[in-house]
């Protein structure tokens, strides 16, 4: 079953990369490229989200403002302490990570036997109060974090891989690389460590995980310091493809698409999570795309009317509509499990 | 259908026939809302009518009196008696009696001393000639309130508009220079380019801090919201141009400079005249708004009428993100545009041009209004390899980098960047505006000289009132993003063609 329906996922992106290619007029649909390289992201987000999860059955509002974070450390160590690229990535890293032991033993380890309603509404205080010390720290002035590699050559012509008359940069390859990588670690973590075990065993029953020797309270801070090494990967990654560092990027940006993969893919499937993002990067991209392709009507002036005119937001609205269609006909999403 | 029912339904049609013809008549509505919209005087004056300090009526260009004081009082009673009310409190206020405003009047410092009280009916007992509308201001005090998105569309610096909001009237001050004898006191709220949340900022500034007229700095929702606000409680609101969707016909509303669809046939005329875009492929991406559709529509036929086509034209949703803008800069590209319209929020436009030069894309961005031009946005994404190098924006002023060319005072003053330029330069057109009506200052006297206001200040372009055009600019810079400095300059200035 679940063999099928991985496959049926896998077919139905092949057919729409393949029918929307096969579409416009002049050769293969870039669009089908940018959907995935805004999926990749989404994936990544998704990962930590799930992770937080499957560790406590909590959605983590304040996921995405891990990146947010570690992009700011990481445009410090760059622009103020002068620190070598590689070097302030690991500072990024690891501050952000220590941030995240930081909130799991300030917020999260007081409310562990509270309601999981309780535990949301902590993570979005999370949330707020990080985007509010950023704008008391950095101001809302925006800066500019730059790429690990450079998106144009030294002649100005862009650098990275052309697929599908879309330029993907080596940042955004780096990124689809990096998600490939850790959802097979984190696939192998949980299904073939005793560590990932004792975390899902943890999220299952914390008293009878307690009962066989199992620390909940490490288990609880092993996954939020994952969570946030997770959103710094992801924040590092995107930030510098976007040209802008603002209080709160990654939240306003990429958490809804990210939350709607994670749930799309079954919010306990690692693979899903991946998946997922891809699919709604997909959505959203051919969305675009078709709104701004095809016409419905006519307007006052007898011009032919593009969709994307008559359905502002088509992109959004598509999104909500594929995740709605997707959890009535299967409400534990693409590849989740009841658990 | 039996006999009872019959008579049920004959009832029913006999009350619609008697509702319908018992409705409004029609204009009923709009007279309502003109009139209890704060219940301010609508008067009607002649044409050519201004006033000197004493309340005298003269002409605009000699300066002659054309009436008394007492003689425009007899004339026009509606405007001279004051009596208005403004947020539910009754500001001057004389007719005849032996208090006049001075006790009923104005709250604070409305009709209580400068109305109604002593100079008006107060002790003479005669029509109030100084009456009116005179919240937020004393004998020596027009407090003013301005409110701007400092966060949520564009990355500014805040000190810089803390510190730019009072840069022109202390250094007016410090040359001892008042307003008829007033300095101007300014409150500033951030509206979080939120029309909601800017018409709360609007009304906290004109119930708590009772301040005399409203400022919208930027944000055409957020002006259109906040307008429509202090029109319903008779208080004046100016802002910058942006659109005349819903803005047009309200009484208390002046655009400080051209609309956005006004600039469009300027800008249609840079693009053709000056960028070659008759030739080449054209198109506009703006946020779906109500406030932008008038300047899509009438950049559109601009281009048209030139003879230059729009090959893209799209409205896009106005929480569009990164994604996004990787995908519309994907559209443009693929669609090959030349010529980019960009009407969106700052940080959209800073994401779009980082998308299309990741994927080797450089069109020639164009646009109007002025948040686009701002240093902060050039410094932002020049670093990104330059991506809006040689971008053209009309603006209401000149660069930072030219100030000097227009005022020598703005840097002497201690203003350091456009965004102080920018506020320094509406204050210096508000300083005009604001002596206009003399020393009996009022709204409803405001807004009369308003009607008939020409403005020049040598940094703002030109505007002309009149009582039934509100939006009376004609001529707009011309700023360029020079990414080699991570800036604006000015390539023209006081354009009206090309």
């Amino acid at each position: 079953m679940r063999t099928g329906i991985v496959t049926g996922v896998l077919a139905a992106l092949i057919a729409i990369v393949l029918l929307a290619g096969q579409n416009v007029e002049s050769g293969p649909n870039p669009f089908v490229v940018v959907g995935i390289v805004n999926g990749a992201v989404f994936g990544l987000v998704a990962l930590g989200l799930v992770i937080v999860y499957k560790g406590t059955r909590v959605f983590n509002f304040a996921q995405a403002e891990f990146g947010t974070i570690a992009a700011y450390l990481l445009f410090v160590s760059l622009e103020k302490w002068d620190l070598p690229y590689a070097a302030g990535v690991v500072v990024a890293l690891v501050l952000t990570v220590v941030l995240g032991l930081g909130m799991e033993r300030i917020f999260i380890r007081p409310l562990l036997n509270a309601p999981r309603v309780t535990l949301l509404v902590g993570t979005i205080a999370m949330s707020l109060l990080a985007i509010g010390l950023e704008i008391l720290i950095f101001k809302i002035e925006p800066e500019n974090l730059r790429p690990i590699i450079s998106s144009a050559k030294a002649n100005g012509d862009p650098a990275g891989l052309k697929i599908f008359d879309s330029i993907v940069s080596p940042q955004s390859l780096l990124t689809i690389g990096v998600l490939v990588a850790l959802g097979i670690i984190l696939a192998y973590f949980f299904s073939r460590t005793d560590l990932g075990l004792a975390v899902l065993a943890t999220s299952q029953d914390a008293f009878a995980t307690r009962v066989v020797g199992i620390g909940v309270e490490r288990m609880s801070m092993f996954i939020w310091g994952s969570a946030a090494f997770f959103g710094a990967v992801a924040g590092i990654l995107f930030v510098p493809t976007i040209g802008l560092l603002v209080p709160g990027v990654m939240t306003s940006n990429v958490l809804i698409p990210a939350f709607a993969g994670a749930v799309l893919g079954g919010m306990t499937s690692l693979p899903g999570a991946f998946v997922g993002g891809i699919v709604i990067g997909l959505v959203q991209a051919l969305a675009a795309w078709a709104g701004g392709h095809y016409t419905f009507g006519v307007d006052q002036a007898g011009v032919p009317e593009i969709i994307g005119s008559i359905i502002p937001g088509i992109e959004q609205v598509t999104v909500l509509l594929v995740l709605l269609v997707v959890l009535l006909a299967r409400p534990q999403g693409l590849l989740g499990r009841e658990t | 259908m039996n006999r009872r029912q019959l008579q049920l339904l004959s009832l029913l049609a006999l009350f619609l026939v008697f509702a319908a013809a018992c409705g409004q008549k029609p204009g009923v509505s709009e007279k309502i809302e003109g009139i209890s919209g704060g219940g301010t005087s609508q008067a009607v004056l002649p044409a050519g009518t201004q006033f000197d300090d004493q309340g005298n009526v003269i002409d605009s260009q000699t300066g002659e009196i054309i009436a008394t004081a007492d003689e425009f009082a007899a004339s026009n009673p509606d405007f001279a008696s004051g009596g208005t009310t403004s947020g539910g409190t009754t500001t001057g206020g004389t007719t005849g009696g032996t208090t006049g405003g001075g006790e009923t009047g104005g709250g604070e410092t409305g009709g209580g001393e400068t109305g109604g009280g002593e100079t008006g009916g107060g002790e003479t007992g005669s029509s109030n000639r100084t009456g009116g509308d005179t919240t937020g201001v004393t004998d020596d005090v027009i407090k003013i309130g301005i409110h701007a998105p400092i966060t949520g569309a564009a990355p500014v610096p805040s000190q810089s508009f803390d510190k730019g909001k009072d840069l022109y009237w202390n250094w007016l001050e410090s040359q001892d220079i008042t307003i008829s004898g007033r300095r101007v006191e300014v409150v500033f709220r951030n509206d979080n380019y939120n029309p909601s949340q800017a018409v709360t900022a609007c009304r906290e500034m004109v119930e708590d801090e009772h301040v005399f007229l409203l400022i919208g700095a930027a944000g055409a929702d957020q002006i259109l919201a906040c307008a429509r606000y202090a029109a319903s409680v008779g208080v004046p609101y100016l802002s910058g141009g942006v659109t005349q969707n819903g803005l047009e016909g309200l009484p208390g509303y002046f655009a400080l400079w051209m609309s956005y669809a006004q600039q469009g046939p300027l800008l249609a005329d840079y693009l053709v005249t000056k960028a070659g875009a008759g030739n080449e492929k054209n198109g506009m991406i703006y946020f779906n708004s109500p406030a932008f559709t008038d300047a899509n529509s009438e950049w559109v036929d601009a281009m048209r009428k030139k003879g230059a086509s729009v090959d893209y034209n799209r409205a896009i949703s106005k929480n569009s993100g990164t994604a996004d803008a990787q995908t519309y800069a994907t559209d443009l590209r693929t669609a090959g545009i030349e010529n980019v319209y960009v009407l969106t929020s700052p940080t959209f436009f800073i994401q779009l041009a980082q998308a299309a030069q990741n994927q080797g894309y450089h069109p020639h961005y164009v646009g109007v209004g002025l948040s686009m031009a701002l240093d902060t946005v050039a410094n932002v994404a020049c670093k990104n390899n330059a991506s809006i190098n040689g971008a053209h924006f009309l603006n209401p002023y000149p660069s930072y980098f030219d100030s000097n060319k227009f005022d020598t005072n703005f840097r002497k003053a201690g203003g350091t960047d456009d965004i102080m330029f920018g506020l320094w330069s509406v204050s210096k057109v508000l300083h005009k505006l604001l002596s206009l009506p003399g020393k009996d200052l009022s709204r409803e006297r405001f807004v009369y000289a308003m009607e008939r206001a020409k403005v020049e200040t040598g940094i703002v372009p030109p505007t002309s009132y009149s009582t039934s055009n509100h939006f009376g600019g004609s001529s707009m810079h011309l700023n360029r993003a020079d990414c080699a400095n991570n800036r604006w300059v000015t390539e023209q200035s006081f354009v009206s063609d090309f």
